[in-house]
C-alpha cells in the first residue's frame, strides 16, 4: 500500500537527513526537501482518484465543473505554500516563508473574488427585479 | 206548559249535539307531477336567461382576454359566460375533491420541475464537506467554506428571482382582474337595485385595487425579498451581525399583512350589514306597493316580482361565483410554483444537514422564509378580493334573507 511507501520514504528522508546535516548541512536540507517533493508526488497519484470523484459528484448533481475547479486549485494552492512555507522555515528563512504564505493568500483570493462577486451580482439582479 | 216546551228544547238541542256530528276531513293535496316540475325549472331557466342578457358579452370576453396565459389553460377555452348560465341552474360547478385534487397534482409536478436544484443544492452542501475534509481545520477551511457558500448563493438566487417575479406579474394581473371585473359586477348589483350596497361596496373596493394592492407590490413583496438577501448575505460571511436587521423586517411584514387583512375585511363586513338592510327593505316596500296598490292583478305582479329577483339573485350569485373561480386560477400556478420551491429549499436544508456546515444550511432556510412572505401577500390580496365578492354576494341574497 501507498501510505507504507510515504511513511517508509519520510522516515529514511528525515534519518538521512540528520545524518548528513552534522557533515554537511546545505545537503542535509537538500535530502529533506527531496524527500517532501517524493511524498508530495505519491500523494497527487491518489489525489487524482479524488478529482474524479469530485467530478463525477459535480456531474451528478448539477454542479458546473467550473466551481469544482475553483475549490480543487484553492486546496491545491494551499498544501503548496504551506510546503514551500515549511522548507523555507527548516532552512531558518522565515522571512522568505512568511511572503510565500502571503503571496499564497493572495492567490487564493484572486481565485475566491470571481465566485463573491457572482453571488453580490445574483443579489443585485434580484433586489433590482424586486424593487425596481 | 212553558216549562215542558223548554224541557223539549233542551231536549232536542242535546240530541242534535250527540247524533249530528261528522267528521271533518280535507281535500288531498294537489301532486304537481313531473310536468309541473318541469315547467318550474323552465320558468327558472328563462328568468336567469334574461337576466344574462343584462351583462355585457364585450366587457367578460375583455376580462377573460386578458387573464394570463397559464390561468387561461386551466379553463380551457371555456367560453366565460355560458359558464355564469350553468353555475346560475348550479350545473358544472367544481367540486372540493377535484380541486383539491388538481392543486396537489400541479404542486407535485412543480416539485418534481424543481429537483434538479434540489440536487445541486445538496451537491454544494456534499462538495463542501469534502472541500472542509481535504483543507483540514483553518484558514483555507474556512476559505473553501466561503466558496462553496458563494455558489449555493448563486444558485438559490437565480431561483428566488424567478419565483419573485411569477409572484409580483400574479398579482399585477389578479389587480388588473379586480379592476375590470368590480365595475362589472357594480353595474349588475345597480340593474338589480341593490343601489345602497354598490355605494357603500364601491370605495372599498377602490381601497382595495388602489392603496392595498399598491401597498403589497411596493413594500411588502420588494421588503421580503430584501429581508431574505439580507440573511443570505449574512450567513454568507458567517458574522451574524446584520441578521438582527432581517429579524425586524420579518415581524414588520407579519404585522403589515395581517393588520391591512384584519382591518379591510373587518371594514367590508361592518359597511356591508348596514347596507343590507336598506336594500332588502326598498325591494319589499316595492312589493307591498304593488301588491296593495295594483287592482285585480296586484298579488300576481307580486308573485312575478318574487320569481324576477329570485332569478337575478341567481345570476348575480353566479357572476360573482364565476369571478371568485377566476381570481384563484390567476394566482393558484404562481403560488404552486414558489411553494414548490419553498418545499425544495427546506427539503435542502434538512436533507444537507448531516454534512453539510450551519451557514450553508442558513443561505437554504432564508431563502425560503423570503418566499414565505412572498406567498403571503399574494394570497392575502386574492383573500380580500374572494372575501369582498363573497360579502356582496351574501349581503345582497334579499330572495334568501340576506337583506
Amino acid at each position: 500500500m501507498s501510505v507504507f511507501t510515504i511513511v517508509a520514504i519520510g522516515i529514511l528522508g528525515a534519518v538521512l537527513a540528520l545524518t548528513v546535516r552534522q557533515i554537511r548541512p546545505e545537503a542535509g536540507l537538500m535530502i529533506g526537501l527531496a524527500a517532501g517533493i517524493l511524498v508530495l508526488l505519491l500523494s497527487l497519484a491518489e489525489f487524482s482518484g479524488v478529482l474524479d470523484a469530485l467530478s463525477e459528484l459535480a456531474m451528478r448533481y448539477g454542479i458546473p465543473t467550473a466551481y469544482v475547479g475553483v475549490l480543487v486549485k484553492i486546496i491545491g494552492i494551499a498544501y503548496l505554500v504551506q510546503f514551500g512555507a515549511q522548507v523555507c522555515k527548516d532552512a531558518g528563512e522565515s522571512a522568505i516563508a512568511t511572503r510565500v504564505e502571503m503571496g499564497g493568500r493572495i492567490l487564493i483570493l484572486s481565485m475566491t473574488l470571481p465566485a463573491a462577486i457572482s453571488a453580490v451580482k445574483a443579489a443585485a439582479e434580484l433586489l433590482q427585479e424586486a424593487a425596481p | 206548559m212553558r216549562r215542558s216546551r223548554r224541557r223539549c228544547l233542551r231536549l232536542v238541542l242535546l240530541l242534535a249535539l250527540l247524533l249530528l256530528p261528522a267528521a271533518a276531513s280535507a281535500a288531498p293535496e294537489e301532486d304537481a307531477g313531473p310536468e309541473g316540475q318541469a315547467q318550474e325549472d323552465a320558468t327558472i331557466e328563462e328568468g336567469v336567461s334574461a337576466w344574462m342578457t343584462q351583462l355585457d358579452p364585450a366587457a367578460w370576453e375583455e376580462i377573460y382576454s386578458l387573464l394570463p396565459e397559464d390561468a387561461r389553460t386551466l379553463w380551457d377555452g371555456t367560453d366565460l359566460l355560458s359558464l355564469i348560465g350553468d353555475y346560475a341552474l348550479s350545473e358544472s360547478l367544481p367540486t372540493a375533491e377535484g380541486a383539491l385534487s388538481a392543486i396537489g397534482d400541479q404542486l407535485i409536478r412543480r416539485a418534481k420541475q424543481d429537483l434538479p436544484l434540489l440536487l445541486t443544492l445538496m451537491g454544494v452542501a456534499l462538495l463542501s464537506a469534502f472541500a472542509g475534509a481535504l483543507s483540514g481545520e483553518g484558514s483555507v477551511a474556512k476559505t473553501a467554506g466561503f466558496v462553496c457558500r458563494c455558489f449555493a448563493l448563486t444558485a438559490v438566487l437565480a431561483a428566488l428571482a424567478g419565483r419573485t417575479k411569477l409572484c409580483m406579474e400574479g398579482m399585477t394581473a389578479l389587480v388588473r382582474f379586480m379592476e375590470l371585473v368590480l365595475p362589472a359586477l357594480f353595474a349588475l348589483l345597480t340593474a338589480m337595485g341593490s343601489v345602497a350596497a354598490v355605494g357603500v361596496f364601491q370605495p372599498a373596493t377602490a381601497l382595495l385595487c388602489g392603496s392595498v394592492a399598491a401597498c403589497m407590490r411596493t413594500v411588502v413583496l420588494p421588503v421580503s425579498v430584501v429581508t431574505g438577501v439580507v440573511e443570505m448575505i449574512d450567513r454568507l460571511g458567517g458574522t451574524d451581525r446584520i441578521s438582527g436587521i432581517a429579524k425586524m423586517l420579518k415581524k414588520a411584514l407579519k404585522w403589515i399583512i395581517g393588520a391591512i387583512t384584519t382591518v379591510y375585511i373587518g371594514v367590508m363586513t361592518i359597511s356591508g350589514m348596514s347596507s343590507a338592510g336598506f336594500d332588502g327593505l326598498s325591494i319589499r316596500t316595492a312589493k307591498y306597493a304593488a301588491s296593495s296598490m295594483v287592482p285585480v292583478v296586484g298579488g300576481m305582479v307580486s308573485g312575478s316580482f318574487d320569481t324576477v329577483l329570485g332569478c337575478a339573485t341567481l345570476v348575480k350569485n353566479a357572476v360573482g361565483t364565476a369571478a371568485i373561480f377566476l381570481s384563484l386560477s390567476i394566482v393558484l400556478l404562481p403560488l404552486v410554483q414558489t411553494v414548490a420551491l419553498m418545499f425544495v429549499l427546506r427539503l435542502a436544508a434538512g436533507l444537507s444537514g448531516p454534512v453539510a456546515e450551519r451557514r450553508l444550511i442558513g443561505i437554504y432556510d432564508s431563502a425560503a422564509d423570503a418566499l414565505q412572505y412572498v406567498v403571503a401577500s399574494l394570497i392575502a390580496v386574492a383573500l380580500m378580493f374572494v372575501v369582498t365578492v363573497g360579502l356582496l354576494m351574501a349581503l345582497t341574497n334579499y330572495m334568501t334573507g340576506g337583506g
